[in-house]
């Protein structure tokens, strides 16, 4: 094969191997320029968990013990106690509430089973995923951080994508 | 009965005795049936309806928990109709049940849960609005949740018929109807503010009930049944040596419980089994040696505790041998109190050595002249005679088996004590009311001629026809079970075992000894013999050094033992608390409690149980079979020590016949293996008679009879070493209330 044979044959080759990502240029950026800007998330994405409270502020875990019996890494540790103190004395829904409620990130899969199984609707998948640490014991989330996840749902650098922009974002794809 | 009738379940064939409940033949031969008021050996209740089966000729369901099995019966269990009318009754129980699961302590053991899992999507047709009830706390120990009750009155039968304490009863009427103390009447105030069920407080009730309506104060939300690991282990408490599932989580005591076991006790346990059992979890239990310098204890390391002490003791006994007293307990299991005679006697060399116990069992079981009954055998006895001891206070399970063979069928029980017991005043057909310490009157009137009687009848202030009775029926009784009582000592405890070979061999006598403790029996077989209040007497001067292990004789016995206590030149203590007696030692070594170690108790049925390692020991804990190996390596002494209770409990079995052939594996498959004990001649009745005589002769004629009834709990509930250190029993019958109760010998 001459020279120019085979300028042309590589050539064509380059252009095939790139077709795909030639045909992206012109089309919508998807990429996050993270950390600089916030990412994109579902709103049904499984990050690091917050306890719920009810409409007063009064945390809604028993202290079951459902969540630890589902997990399948044996990352929920909880111990529970009374509180008789009529309901708007104490911190809490019900009489039984979590003393302590401690997640292990460590072990923990983020596979939603705890929150499928709470019957109290008390713990619930946020949308941090910066749950990087620099020492193991960190991981291990006490009862009080967790409380405080919900509300720092509102300022995580992430955008939570609803069903609806979902749905557009599916057609536009 | 006797008859065996032919009958078809769900089209297969079986057989059962004539008069078996419907529903027993089919759970015996595994065709569930559900139930809730259904209860083994209580009478049958039907509020139910949940066991409903379609017996073919009849015309209505009917309740197979109040059928008795007939001849040609053709039984179906398992049809859409019987689906439908159990799920109708379902519909019922949940119409006001408040489905709080997550908060519910029978979250994961609860018949209703199951029962709801089992039948699908129940019908929900009531929609009314729940009648929603606060929790009563019915006693430090128990509350009750009226809502969730299913209303099958276990917990009353199990109160009335098993227990025989009546505390339960239905109060109010239809839909308001609850579950409440007797004697509560109408004021329903009462009920929610301050303690109101005055019984034993058992508990059994709370084990029974199916659902989470009854529940136990002591482990309420520690736990859920999968959270925690729950190992068989024996009762630390008394010599009945009930077993127990030992619930723990992580490595802290949540509860004991009892149902489903095979164990010899079956469901039963008594207030100090299942509630005084969290001590081993507290606090205030040592865990590191100490050594005393000047007023003040300092811990130290156990070699330099064990060091100091091998030097006391070699130093002290390098004079006189015998100058070093070694002294258990009828606590310790049997491994520990091998390991503390063979301590004694190869390693020592004294003859110094014992246990702190006021008992003579050693001298008992030497004039055996019949076997010992299993508490089993005692449900089934027909005459039953009760020489001393309180079963209901102090031997509850004994208590239990006795009430057992009464209620079932009639059995004659005949009562001699110097106190007015519960089973004296209850169960007894014939109650001989006797003269405190006369108990020798009353057997010599069984061994002696008639002509005799009138003259004991007056020793033991009772009526010469009463003893005349007890002496005709004793004589007359194909079948015989004597349970004999504590107090029962010496000369009239060694005539008490006489009495079967007296009586002639071909009637079938058993005995059933009322020893105190856990292993009062196990300690004397080791070899550790009951003479501790001997010893003592021997303090400061023909006995210098003592180590004691497992006692706290300054508590139960009082300033005599701790003025002796304090004439010893040295003095080591293992423990698990700071007792009083501890407090007089120059070194403490901390040990495993019953629940932090392997090895076996022998019960008063001189059944050999295992008691298993349910937790680890807090800190520096050791058991005390090797405190006292570590002890005699340090003395450079060979006690031919084995490292491990099973290897130990092998010596055991290799030394006592009694023990031949029992192995921790057959224990594990039995649950609980009678020793086999050699029975002794029988001796001629004059020498009987005579040694009686002596006896008699003791008997303070000017004493009264101690007319006051037994009062409920002055046994169960006494506080002591162990139940002190207990929360739930501490804040029931704590110090403050312990005074008014008038404390009996400890
Ligand atoms: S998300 Fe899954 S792994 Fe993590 S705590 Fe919940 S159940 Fe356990
Ligand atoms: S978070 Fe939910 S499932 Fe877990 S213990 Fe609390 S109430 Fe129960
Ligand atoms: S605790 Fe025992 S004695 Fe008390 S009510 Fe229950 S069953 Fe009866
Ligand atoms: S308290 Fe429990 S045992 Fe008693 S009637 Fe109610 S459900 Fe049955
Ligand atoms: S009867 Fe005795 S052995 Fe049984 S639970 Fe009570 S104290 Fe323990
Ligand atoms: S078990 Fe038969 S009616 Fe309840």
């Amino acid at each position: 094969m001459s020279i120019l044979g085979e300028v042309v044959e590589s050539v064509k080759a380059i252009v095939k191997g790139l077709r795909v990502t030639l045909s992206y240029i012109p089309k919508e950026k998807l990429t996050n320029q993270y950390p600089d800007e916030p990412v994109q998330v579902f709103s049904a994405y499984r990050g690091e968990h917050y306890l719920n409270v009810d409409e007063n502020g009064k945390e809604r875990c028993v202290a079951c013990f459902l969540c630890s019996a589902a997990c399948p890494a044996n990352a929920i540790y909880i111990e529970a106690d009374e509180d008789l103190r009529p309901y708007k004395e104490r911190f809490t829904k019900e009489e039984r509430f979590a003393k302590v409620y401690n997640i292990d990130y460590g072990k923990c899969i983020l596979c939603g089973f705890c929150v499928e199984a709470c019957p109290k609707d008390a713990i619930k998948h946020g949308h941090n995923f910066e749950m990087a640490v620099t020492n193991f014991a960190d991981l291990i989330k006490d009862k009080t951080y967790l409380l405080k996840n919900r509300e720092r749902e509102s300022q995580l650098p992430v955008i939570i994508i609803d069903e609806i922009t979902r749905e557009k974002y599916a057609k536009a794809k | 009965m006797g008859d065996i009738v032919n009958l078809k379940i769900n089209g297969k064939d079986y057989q059962a005795p004539k008069g078996k409940l419907l529903i027993e033949v089919c759970l015996e031969n595994g065709i569930h049936v559900p139930n809730f008021c259904y209860y083994p050996d209580l009478t049958p209740q039907a509020a139910c309806r949940m066991c409903l089966v379609r017996i073919e000729k009849m015309h209505k369901l009917a309740t197979s928990c109040t059928v008795e099995v007939g001849e040609g019966m053709v039984v179906h269990t398992e049809t859409e109709e019987l689906l439908e009318a159990r799920k109708g009754m379902l519909d019922f129980i949940l119409g006001n049940h408040p489905l709080d699961c997550p908060v519910c302590d029978k979250g994961g053991q609860c018949e209703l849960q199951d029962m709801v899992f089992e039948h699908g999507t129940v019908y929900a047709h009531y929609n009314v609005k729940k009648q929603a009830t606060p929790e009563w706390r019915l006693s430090p120990f128990i509350a009750y949740d009226p809502q969730r009750c299913v209303r099958c009155y276990r917990c009353i039968r199990e109160c009335t018929e098993v227990m025989d304490v009546n505390a339960l009863g239905k109060i109010f009427r239809g839909t308001h109807e609850v579950i409440g103390p007797y004697g509560l009447g109408m004021d329903k105030r009462g009920m929610d503010k301050g303690y109101s069920l005055d019984c034993e407080q058992c508990g059994n009730c709370v084990e029974i009930c199916p659902v989470g309506a009854l529940l136990s104060v002591d482990s309420r939300f520690r736990s859920r049944p999968w959270d925690m690991k729950e190992t068989v282990t024996t009762c630390t408490h008394c010599g009945d040596g009930c077993q127990i599932n030992l619930g723990v989580r992580g490595n802290d005591y949540v509860r004991v419980a009892s149902k489903d076991m095979k164990g010899i006790n079956g469901e039963f346990l008594c207030v100090k089994g299942r509630y005084g059992c969290s001590f081993i979890s507290s606090q205030e239990r040592i865990t590191k040696p100490m050594i005393r310098r000047g007023d003040k204890f300092e811990e130290v390391s156990w070699e330099e505790a064990l060091r100091f002490t091998a030097n006391k003791l070699k130093e002290i006994s390098a004079k006189n041998k015998d100058s070093v007293a070694i002294l258990g307990s009828p606590r310790l299991t049997n491994e520990s109190s091998f390991t503390l005679r063979r301590f004694a006697e190869k390693g020592l060399g004294t003859s110094n050595f014992g246990q702190v116990a006021d008992s003579d069992w050693d001298r008992f079981f030497a004039n055996l002249t019949a076997p010992i009954a299993t508490h089993n055998q005692v449900k089934k006895a027909k005459n039953i005679l009760m020489i001393g001891g309180d079963a209901t206070e102090n031997h509850p399970l004994s208590a239990m088996v006795i009430r057992y063979a009464v209620r079932k069928h009639n059995a004659n029980l005949m009562v001699v004590n110097s106190r007015r017991t519960k089973i004296a005043r209850r169960q007894a057909k014939l109650f001989l009311h006797i003269r405190p310490e006369s108990e020798a009157a009353i057997v010599a009137a069984i061994f002696e001629s008639e002509s005799e009687l009138a003259r004991l009848a007056d020793l033991a202030k009772v009526k010469v026809e009463q003893l005349q009775k007890l002496r005709e029926k004793v004589l007359g009784s194909e079948e015989l079970t004597i349970v004999v009582g504590p107090e029962v000592q010496g000369a009239t405890l060694e005539a008490v075992a006489q009495l079967a070979g007296f009586l002639n061999k071909e009637r079938a006598v058993n005995y059933l000894p009322l020893a105190k403790y856990n292993n009062s029996i196990g300690s004397v077989d080791m070899g550790l013999k009951p003479n501790g209040h001997n010893l003592m007497k021997a303090f400061g001067s023909q006995i210098q050094a003592l180590y004691l292990a497992g006692s706290n004789p300054v508590e139960q016995y009082g300033k005599d033992w701790e003025n002796a206590l304090r004439k010893l030149s040295f003095l080591a203590v293992a423990e698990l608390f700071m007792t009083q007696t501890a407090r007089l030692a120059d070194v403490v070594f901390p040990v495993n409690s019953f629940a932090e170690q392997d090895g076996t108790f022998t019960n008063n049925a001189t059944q050999v149980q295992r008691v298993q390692r349910a937790l680890e020991g807090a800190g520096q804990v050791r058991p005390d079979w090797m405190v006292i190996n570590a002890l005699a390596r340090e003395m450079r002494v060979d006690i031919g020590a084995k490292g491990s209770s099973v290897s130990i409990f092998r010596d055991v079995t290799a030394e006592l016949a009694s023990y031949n052939g029992i192995t921790y594996e057959r224990i594990k498959k039995e649950s609980a293996v009678q020793t086999t004990r050699a029975l002794a001649q029988t001796k001629d009745s004059s020498i009987i008679c005579k040694d009686l005589a002596a006896e008699c002769s003791k008997i303070n004629t000017s004493a009264e009879l101690n007319k006051t009834n037994v009062a409920q709990g002055e046994g169960l509930f006494r506080i002591g070493t162990m139940t002190r250190h207990s929360p739930v029993m501490q804040e029931a019958f704590g110090e403050s209330k312990e005074e008014k109760a008038e404390t009996v010998n400890a």
